[in-house]
């Protein structure tokens, strides 16, 4: 298996963790994974891409040229990105921040309002706990409880009290895409 | 018949290559006698500047170490943090510590270092033919000041004793000569105090020393003397800027 | 042995740590800074954070005559300003770690994309001749083994390494594998021992020679000899063999990672240890028609490889920080078409 994703979103919407996460995750099982962070000269307020690739092989180069799946959290990283679809790729979109789109390349698209639901448990940070339990609800790439775990050593001391809302997010999204699919 | 005075064992006994009449060869025996006179020969570290002073470790006979141009204070920083107990000073003259090594020495104070700065001052830059040091006069004629240095186009000399005395990391700030020898014995009381300053962890001292350089004052010696007493000193004021001691 | 997903930067600060770092003097620099952020949390580690780099490099080399093993990290800015004491470092034979995370230049250039426009000054960027070790590994699991062959290279040779890393591999996460790998000690004796004098006057027995060009010469020797022994324990370099190609693709540090993709076309020949760089390309270059230089400048490590090589090689620059399969592979085949 191979995956290629890449993350896209504000800075501060929590991208880099999302990916780490997926990264850590997918590491434990056992699979070669690079995650490459690339940002602005600006930390906050710029967009902040990452380029996650898993793989059985080794990897080369950790850019992306073609994406298989794009988790985008808002209108103007969608755009940056979009030419990175092929037509099998996989397209998450935060539907709380990206309101319509031309699906040039008909490539299937998951939209999530991450943000709300976020808003709604309680803490809008979560949204992108909420990305990550759909995507991952989606490609059936880990069990939640690894995920778990692993959010648990990440959330630790200081950020030990966010670890319950992130991971109602991550089941809330989940069972969100659970629900369209059905 | 009892030796009433003896050469510091600390002074290596060898030919000077300062030129006569030059004011480092004191200042080195000033600091060979506290070295001896304290017993720390044997945990003395010293950082020799860019200078004329760059021999320095031909005369002291302790463990010395040359500094790039201006660095010395953060070479001493870095021994200084591995070897909290050992009594680490710099010798430096005013093109090295006030001209390239300005920001080392104004962070080194404000880290409050615990080391001894040794900050010989002539007014000149004696090692590359004699010309404008930031601390050179207004008016006095340099190499690169033929008419003299004027404040519009060169600035005004650098008071650093006054500058490192309202930082708060600086203990012990004192400006001193070296032109006669009540002012010598003065000196020595003041070195001594800057390294007592150290040994008792109060932390940064400086001890700024006024010394003549006939040879780019193109002077005599004894003018030169009398340069400092007359001149030298409105510029820069002798005294002690800041004490650890009379501040508590 | 434990895996752990790490940043380059942070596997480097690990690595430095279980190599014996107990000295680090540093100034913050995009894309260098997460070093320094790592290593303030480490027990074992003093930190200090200096006003500038001159400042910082100085310092630990003050720590590392005192003893400590000593680092500092930064970024091509800052490493202009180390220059001076570098090769003061090299002078004085003071044993150092220079980590120095590339960043598109001159000036202030793309602080957060990569480049390896910094070749040059590792070799000749201070005044005078010296002989600086440098490795540049291209992977973040290599960046932490490299990391202790820095810190050994350094205590053998009794000399500041140079370990290059850029702003793509310095910010990349993957996996590595937290090993120990052995260490070297200490040989220098620290200053405060032994009435020892360090100089970067040309000098005999730790004194100050200045006048006898006998005396500057034999000890450019030594320094030369010295380096050139210490180096040969870290030939490191990775050939992917090609029978089918009759040319040669020389390629290093974040771009060799993209080039693997195109093994099926070319041989590989990737040097870690790229300075002084190791002999073998000599013996390998031979088997190859046709040797292409790829690099992200414009050409800084062509010209050694050309000048060692005496033969004409071909060249791609990679400019403007972005790797980028498909215009690699365009200037690729548009070099072979020429031929």
């Amino acid at each position: 298996m191979s995956e290629k994703v890449i993350l896209a979103g504000l800075g501060g919407q929590g991208m880099m963790l999302l990916g780490r996460l997926i990264a850590q995750a997918l590491m434990i099982e056992g699979k070669n994974v690079t995650f490459f962070p690339s940002y602005g000269t600006e930390v906050r307020g710029g967009t902040a891409y990452y380029h996650l690739t898993v793989s059985e092989e080794e990897i080369f180069s950790p850019v992306i040229e073609e994406a298989d799946a794009l988790i985008m959290m808002n209108l103007p990283s969608y755009m940056k990105f979009k030419d990175f679809l092929k037509p099998d790729s996989m397209l998450f979109l935060n539907s709380s921040m990206i309101d319509k789109i031309e699906n040039e390349m008909n490539v299937d698209v998951f939209r999530i309002p991450a943000t709300k639901i976020a808003n709604d448990i309680g803490n809008v940070v979560a949204s992108n706990m909420v990305m990550l339990g759909a995507y991952n609800e989606v490609k059936n790439l880990v069990s939640i409880p690894l995920f778990l775990s692993c959010l648990k050593n990440v959330l630790k001391g200081r950020k030990e009290p966010f670890y319950e809302v992130n991971k109602l997010a991550i089941e809330r999204g989940a069972e969100f895409v659970r629900n369209i699919k059905c | 018949m009892e030796a009433t005075y003896k050469a510091p064992k600390t002074l290596i006994d060898t030919p000077t290559h300062y030129c006569p009449g030059c004011g480092h060869g004191i200042v080195h025996r000033l600091i060979a006698e506290i070295i001896d006179e304290m017993d720390i020969r044997g945990k003395t570290i010293g950082l020799a500047p860019v200078g004329c002073s760059v021999l320095a470790y031909n005369y002291l006979d302790i463990d010395m170490c040359e500094a790039a141009h201006g660095r010395p204070p953060s070479v001493a920083t870095g021994i200084k943090r591995v070897h909290p107990d050992k009594v680490v000073f710099s010798y430096q003259g005013d093109g090295d510590l006030a001209a390239i090594g300005t920001a080392e020495i104004i962070h080194t104070a404000n880290r409050g270092e615990n080391i001894t700065v040794i900050f010989v001052n002539n007014a000149v830059y004696g090692m590359t033919n004699g010309q404008m040091a930031p601390t050179t006069l207004i008016n006095q004629k340099t190499l690169t000041t033929p008419h003299g240095r004027s404040e519009k186009n060169d600035g005004y000399p650098l008071p650093v004793c006054e500058l490192l005395s309202v930082i708060e990391g600086s203990r012990f700030i004192a400006r001193t000569s070296i032109t006669s020898p009540k002012n010598i014995i003065k000196t020595k009381q003041l070195l001594e105090k800057g390294f007592k300053t150290q040994i008792q962890e109060k932390g940064f001292s400086l001890i700024e020393i006024l010394s003549p350089c006939p040879v780019y004052w193109r002077m005599s010696s004894v003018e030169s003397l009398k340069f400092i007493d007359e001149k030298m000193v409105k510029t820069f004021p002798l005294g002690i800027f800041k004490d650890w001691e009379s501040q508590n | 042995m434990t895996k752990k997903l790490l940043q380059g930067n942070q596997a480097i600060a690990l690595a430095a740590v279980k190599a014996g770092l107990n000295f680090f003097a540093g100034y913050p620099i995009t894309p260098a800074s997460e070093i320094l952020h790592e290593l303030v949390n480490k027990k074992a580690v003093k930190v200090l954070q200096m006003e500038d780099e001159i400042a910082s490099v100085n310092t630990i080399i003050g720590a590392s005559l005192a003893g400590a093993k000593a680092m500092t990290s930064t970024s091509g800015p800052g490493f202009s300003l180390m220059q001076e004491s570098i090769g003061h470092a090299h002078m004085m034979e003071v044993p150092l770690v220079i980590v120095n995370v590339q960043r598109v230049g001159p000036s202030t250039g793309m602080p957060t994309f990569p480049a390896q426009g910094d070749i040059m000054q590792c070799k000749y960027g201070s005044h005078g001749d010296y002989f600086p070790i440098v490795f540049y590994p291209n992977s973040v699991a290599e960046l932490y083994e490299f990391t202790f062959y820095a810190f050994n290279a350094a205590e053998e040779s009794l000399s500041p390494v140079i370990l290059l890393s850029d702003g793509y591999v310095g910010h990349l996460y993957e996996t590595i594998e937290e090993a120990d790998y052995p260490v070297s000690k200490r040989t220098l004796a620290p200053l405060g021992t032994s009435n020892r004098h360090f100089t970067g006057l040309t000098h005999k027995d730790s004194m100050p020679v200045t006048s006898d060009p006998e005396v500057h010469k034999k000890l450019i020797k030594h320094l030369e000899t010295k380096q050139k022994k210490v180096s040969r324990k870290y030939n490191n370099y990775e050939y992917i063999k090609n029978r089918s190609s009759d040319t040669l693709l020389i390629t290093y540090g974040a771009l060799s990672r993209a080039a693997y993709n195109f093994k099926e076309d070319f041989a590989i020949y990737r040097p870690v240890r790229i300075f002084p760089i190791v002999e073998k390309i000599k013996q390998i270059a031979k088997k190859y028609k046709e040797i292409i230089v790829m690099e992200m400048n414009t050409g800084q490590y062509a010209n050694e490889i050309e000048r060692l090589l005496h033969r004409e090689i071909k060249f791609i620059p990679i400019l403007g920080g972005k790797i980028d399969l498909n215009e690699i592979g365009t200037k690729l085949r548009r070099i072979k078409r020429k031929k």
